[in-house]
C-alpha cells in the first residue's frame, strides 16, 4: 500500500478510529491491533512476501532468546543470525548481481559459463527490515537490550506499517520501549502528525511527483542535450529525490505520531549543509547511523586492534584506520542502495569527498586563521555550502545512472562549452520552479524546526494557521501530481 | 480526542464546501476537453441551431451535420444540427450530458437524437481523470450504479469506481488543474467546431493497428450477427435500469417539447445496449446497426479503423441516418392522418 495511494486514505482513518476508540485502553490489544494492521498493510502489496517478513521476524525473535541465553558460550546464534538476514538479503537483492559479475570476470579472462541468474521479485522493504533485525540480534548480543520475551512486541518492532516499506530505521532498541507503555492520546502529538503528513504530501505529491516528466527525459536523452540543461537536470534530480524521500519520512513519522509513537528523525534540511560530514548527518539519519554503529565504528575498532604503530608509511593511524572504515562503509552503503556498480561509484565518491574533508580540517582551520577570517564568515559558509551542494548533485548523477559509463558521458557532456548557454525547459513548467522555490524557501526559513510545518511553539492566531493548513492542501490539489509515483526508495 | 476529530471533520467540511462552491462556478462539461471546446461555441451559436447529436465516437465521427441537413431540408424539414459527440463517452457521459441540456432554461434545441451506447461506467484509461465528471453528479452516480448492476454482459464490476471517483469529487482531488483551466482558460475554436462539431477519424496508430490485422472487423461483424440472432432467442433481456433512466429522460424531454430520438450505431457490438434498445419504449428509434440491412458500414470501402468509419463511410451514414429519420416523421405524418 503507498502512503498516497487511496486505499491509504481509507485504511489510515479505520486504524486510527479502531486504535483510538475500541483498543486504546489495553497495552496488549493495542500492540495486537497494530500488528494485525501493519501486517495488512504489508500483505496488500502480496501476502506471499508477507510470509516471508513474518518468517524472518519470527526467526530473529527466536534468535534474540537464544543470543541473550548462550551469549558467553560463543557467537554461533548471532552468526547464525546474520545468515538468515543477510542471506534473505542477498538472495533477492544482490544474487543476480553478483553471478553475473562474476560470470562478466570469467568471460573477460577468455572462459565463458552459462549465467545462473534467477527470475524473482524484490520484496517491498526488505532493505529496511532486515537491517532493523539485525540491529535487534546485534544489539542483544551486545548487552545494549535484553531479550524481548514478548512475542507480539518483536514482532510489531519489525514490521511497524508506518516504517516497514522505506524506514526511518527505528531500532528496536527504541521503539521496544515505547510499545511497552500504553499509548495515551496526546492532542499535540496528534495534531503535530497531521501537519506533518501534510508536509510529507506536498512534498511528494506537489515537489517530488512533477519533476520525474523532466529528469527521465534529460537523464534518457543526456547525449544530445547541452550541458546547461544536464546541468538543471541533475540539479533537479537532486530536488527530486529529497522531495521524495523526505517526502515519504514526513509522513511515516507523523502516522506513527498518529498512533503515539516518537520515531527517529530522517532528515534535516540536507542541502542547506556547509560540508560532506554534516549533509550525512542530514541526509538519510536513520540509516547513516546504522552504518556507523554496525559497520563503520566494529571496521574501526577492529583496525585499530590490529595496528599497533603510530604511523604507517608516515601516515598517522588515525587516518588509516579512518580511510579503512569509511571505504568498507561506503562500499556497503552504496551497494545497500541498489545491485549495480553505479551505487557502488555513488557510495564511493561520498566516502572520498568524507576523506577528503577529513584530511582537510587541520590545514583548512591553519588558513582561516592566517586570513583572519572566522569559521562562521557569511561568505565562507555560502562558498562551502554550495560547493557541498554540488559535490552531492554530481554523485546523484551515478545514482541515477543506468551504468557508470553514462554517468561519465552525462558528466562530459556537462562540462561542455554549452554549460554557460540558457538551458532548454522542455516538459519543465515554470509554475514548477517556482514551487521548487517556494518549497526550499519555506524549508530554509524552518531549518531549526522538526518538519516545515512544525509550530508547536509559535503562537500563532487560530486563523492564519487554518489559512496555511488549506493553503498547502490547496497547493497539492491545484499543483499536484496525481499519478500515485512509487517512492524511489522502494526500490532499495 | 473529541477536539481533535471535530478539527479534522471541520477541516474537511471547510474543504469540501469550498470545493462545491468551484464546482458550481464551473461549466458542466469541464471535464472533457472535446466538449470544453464544442460546448461554449454550442452555447455562443445556439439560434443558429434546432438539432443536436450526442453519443460516442460513432456519432462524433460519423455524423456530418451539413451531409444530414441537406438531405433532410430537401424533403422539407428545417433541420439545423450541431454535432456533440465525443470520443469514449458510454451511457453515463452521454446521459449526463442530455439530462443537463435537458433541463437549461431557454432551451432552443428542438431535437436531440441520442445514441445508445456501451454501459461501462469508467473505463481503464479514464479512470481518476476528470474525463468522469459525469459521475460527479448524485443523480448521474445512482444512475451508473444501477445500470451497471443490471448489466448481465459487463462481466468486470466497476461499482467500487464509481464511488472512488464520487469521493475523489468531495475533495477535488486530481481534478483541480482541469477545472481552474475550464474556468479561466478561454476555449479555442479549433478543429472540434469547425464542421459544426463533427470531425473526420485521422488517428495514425488506430488506422495502422487495423490495416495490420483486419480480420478484427470480421470478428466484430460476426459478434453483431450473433446479437441479432440472439434476439431472436433472448427477446426477454434487458436492462430494466437503464430503460427506467430512459425514461426519466423521455419526459425531461416532453416537458421540454424536445423530441428525443434513439439511434443504435453501426460497429456497436455490445449486448447490453443492443439488447435494451430494442425494449425502449418509444417509436422514435432509428437502428443502422444490422450487418444484413446496412452491409456497406462493415465494407473495408467505409473503414477506417474496426470501430469507426472513414469520412466517405460518414458521410453515407450521415445521409442514411437522414434518410431513415425522414422515414420515421412520414410513419409518423401517416398514422396521425389514420387516426
Amino acid at each position: 500500500m503507498l502512503f498516497n495511494s487511496l486505499e491509504f486514505i481509507i485504511f489510515l482513518p479505520i486504524v486510527f478510529l479502531v486504535y483510538w476508540f475500541i483498543v486504546q485502553r489495553n497495552l496488549k490489544l493495542q500492540n495486537f491491533f497494530l500488528l494485525a494492521a501493519s501486517y495488512f498493510f504489508y500483505g496488500w502489496w502480496d501476502w506471499r512476501f508477507l510470509l516471508l517478513l513474518i518468517f524472518l521476524a519470527l526467526s530473529n525473535y527466536s534468535i534474540g532468546l537464544l543470543i541473550s541465553k548462550y551469549r558467553r558460550k560463543d557467537r554461533f546464534f548471532l552468526i547464525t543470525g546474520l545468515l538468515i538476514n543477510l542471506g534473505t538479503l542477498v538472495y533477492f537483492k544482490y544474487y543476480n548481481f553478483f553471478v553475473s559479475s562474476f560470470v562478466d570476470l570469467i568471460s573477460s579472462i577468455g572462459y565463458t559459463i552459462k549465467s545462473p541468474t534467477i527470475n524473482v521479485i524484490l520484496p517491498l522493504g526488505i532493505s529496511f527490515y532486515t537491517f532493523l533485525s539485525i540491529s535487534y540480534i546485534v544489539d542483544i548480543y551486545k548487552n545494549k537490550i535484553d531479550a524481548n520475551r514478548n512475542i507480539i512486541e518483536v514482532l510489531l518492532s519489525l514490521s511497524f506499517f508506518p516504517i516497514i516499506l522505506a524506514g526511518p530505521i527505528e531500532r528496536p532498541s527504541s521503539l521496544i520501549p515505547q510499545l511497552k507503555k500504553i499509548r495515551r492520546f496526546d492532542y499535540n502529538t496528534l495534531s503535530d502528525g497531521m501537519r506533518q503528513i501534510l508536509w510529507g504530501l506536498f512534498t511528494k505529491i506537489v515537489i517530488a511527483d512533477n519533476l520525474p516528466g523532466f529528469t527521465n527525459e534529460i537523464f534518457t536523452n543526456y547525449s544530445n542535450l547541452q550541458g546547461s540543461t544536464l546541468l538543471l537536470g541533475a540539479i533537479l534530480y537532486a530536488i527530486q529525490i529529497y522531495a521524495d524521500f523526505a517526502g515519504y519520512s514526513d509522513i511515516a513519522i507523523g502516522t506513527a505520531k498518529l498512533f503515539g509513537f516518537k520515531l527517529v528523525r530522517n532528515f534535516a534540511y540536507p542541502y542547506f549543509s556547509r560540508d560532506i560530514t554534516v549533509f550525512w548527518k542530514r541526509w538519510h539519519i536513520s540509516l547513516t547511523n546504522w552504518f556507523r554503529d554496525y559497520v563503520f565504528l566494529p571496521i574501526a575498532y577492529s583496525v585499530s586492534k590490529k595496528i599497533k604503530k603510530d604511523r604507517v608509511l608516515k601516515i598517522k593511524t588515525d587516518y588509516i584506520i579512518y580511510i579503512i572504515g569509511i571505504i568498507l562503509t561506503w562500499l556497503l552503503t552504496g551497494l545497500w542502495h541498489g545491485a549495480n556498480y553505479t551505487f557502488i561509484i555513488w557510495g564511493l565518491l561520498h566516502g572520498f569527498f568524507l576523506i577528503i574533508y577529513h584530511i582537510q580540517k587541520k590545514p583548512r582551520k591553519k588558513f582561516l586563521k592566517k586570513i583572519k577570517a572566522s569559521n562562521n564568515n557569511i561568505l565562507i559558509v555560502s562558498i562551502e555550502s554550495i560547493i557541498t551542494f554540488f559535490i552531492v548533485v554530481i554523485t546523484w548523477i551515478f545514482f541515477n545512472s543506468n551504468t557508470v559509463s553514462q554517468a561519465f558521458s552525462f558528466i562530459k557532456n556537462m562540462v561542455s562549452g554549452s554549460l554557460f548557454s540558457l538551458p532548454e525547459l522542455g516538459a519543465l513548467k515554470i509554475a514548477t520552479l517556482i514551487l521548487i522555490f517556494i518549497f526550499l524557501t519555506i524549508e530554509w526559513m524552518q531549518r531549526e524546526k522538526q518538519h516545515a510545518l512544525y509550530f508547536d511553539n509559535i503562537k500563532m492566531p487560530l486563523v492564519l494557521r487554518w489559512a496555511i493548513y488549506l493553503s498547502v492542501f490547496y497547493a497539492i490539489l491545484i499543483f499536484g501530481a496525481f499519478n500515485e509515483t512509487e517512492f524511489i526508495y522502494f526500490a532499495f | 480526542m473529541r477536539l481533535f476529530i471535530i478539527k479534522i471533520l471541520l477541516f474537511i467540511t471547510v474543504i469540501v464546501s469550498v470545493n462545491q462552491v468551484i464546482l458550481f462556478v464551473a461549466p458542466y462539461w469541464w471535464g472533457n476537453n472535446m466538449l470544453r471546446e464544442k460546448m461554449p461555441y454550442f452555447y455562443e451559436n445556439q439560434d443558429k441551431y434546432n438539432t443536436v447529436f450526442l453519443g460516442s465516437s460513432r456519432i462524433f465521427r460519423h455524423v456530418i451535420p451539413n451531409t444530414f441537413d441537406s438531405f433532410v431540408n430537401k424533403r422539407g424539414y428545417d433541420m439545423r444540427s450541431f454535432n456533440l459527440g465525443t470520443a469514449g463517452a458510454a451511457n453515463p457521459e452521454t446521459f449526463y450530458i442530455l439530462r443537463k441540456l435537458l433541463k437549461q432554461e431557454n432551451l432552443l434545441i428542438n431535437t436531440i437524437f441520442v445514441e445508445i451506447v456501451h454501459n461501462m461506467p469508467i473505463d481503464d484509461i479514464n479512470y481518476h481523470t476528470s474525463r468522469v465528471v459525469y459521475n460527479m453528479d448524485i443523480e448521474s452516480l445512482i444512475s451508473s450504479y444501477r445500470i451497471h448492476r443490471d448489466s448481465k454482459f459487463i462481466k468486470e464490476k466497476l461499482h467500487k469506481r464509481l464511488f472512488v471517483t464520487f469521493a475523489e469529487r468531495l475533495m477535488l482531488i486530481s481534478y483541480m488543474q482541469d477545472l481552474i483551466s475550464a474556468i479561466f482558460d478561454k476555449p479555442s475554436e479549433n478543429e472540434y467546431t469547425v464542421n459544426d462539431g463533427y470531425l473526420k477519424k485521422s488517428s495514425v496508430s488506430a488506422r495502422e493497428a487495423f490495416l495490420k490485422n483486419p480480420k478484427v472487423l470480421d470478428r466484430r461483424i460476426k459478434r453483431i450477427k450473433q446479437n441479432f440472432k440472439k434476439l431472436k432467442s433472448s427477446k426477454e433481456y434487458y436492462n430494466q435500469s437503464y430503460l427506467d433512466y430512459i425514461k426519466d429522460l423521455q419526459i425531461l424531454a416532453k416537458e421540454k417539447n424536445v423530441e428525443l430520438i434513439f439511434v443504435l450505431t453501426p460497429r456497436n457490438h455490445n449486448r447490453d445496449c443492443f439488447f435494451t434498445f430494442q425494449h425502449i419504449d418509444s417509436n422514435k428509434k432509428i437502428d443502422l446497426n444490422s450487418v444484413n440491412k446496412y452491409p456497406k458500414f462493415y465494407s473495408e470501402k467505409y473503414t477506417y479503423d474496426v470501430g469507426h468509419l472513414n469520412h466517405k463511410g460518414a458521410k453515407l451514414f450521415s445521409k442514411v441516418l437522414a434518410q431513415e429519420y425522414v422515414k420515421m416523421k412520414r410513419r409518423e405524418r401517416k398514422k396521425k392522418e389514420k387516426d
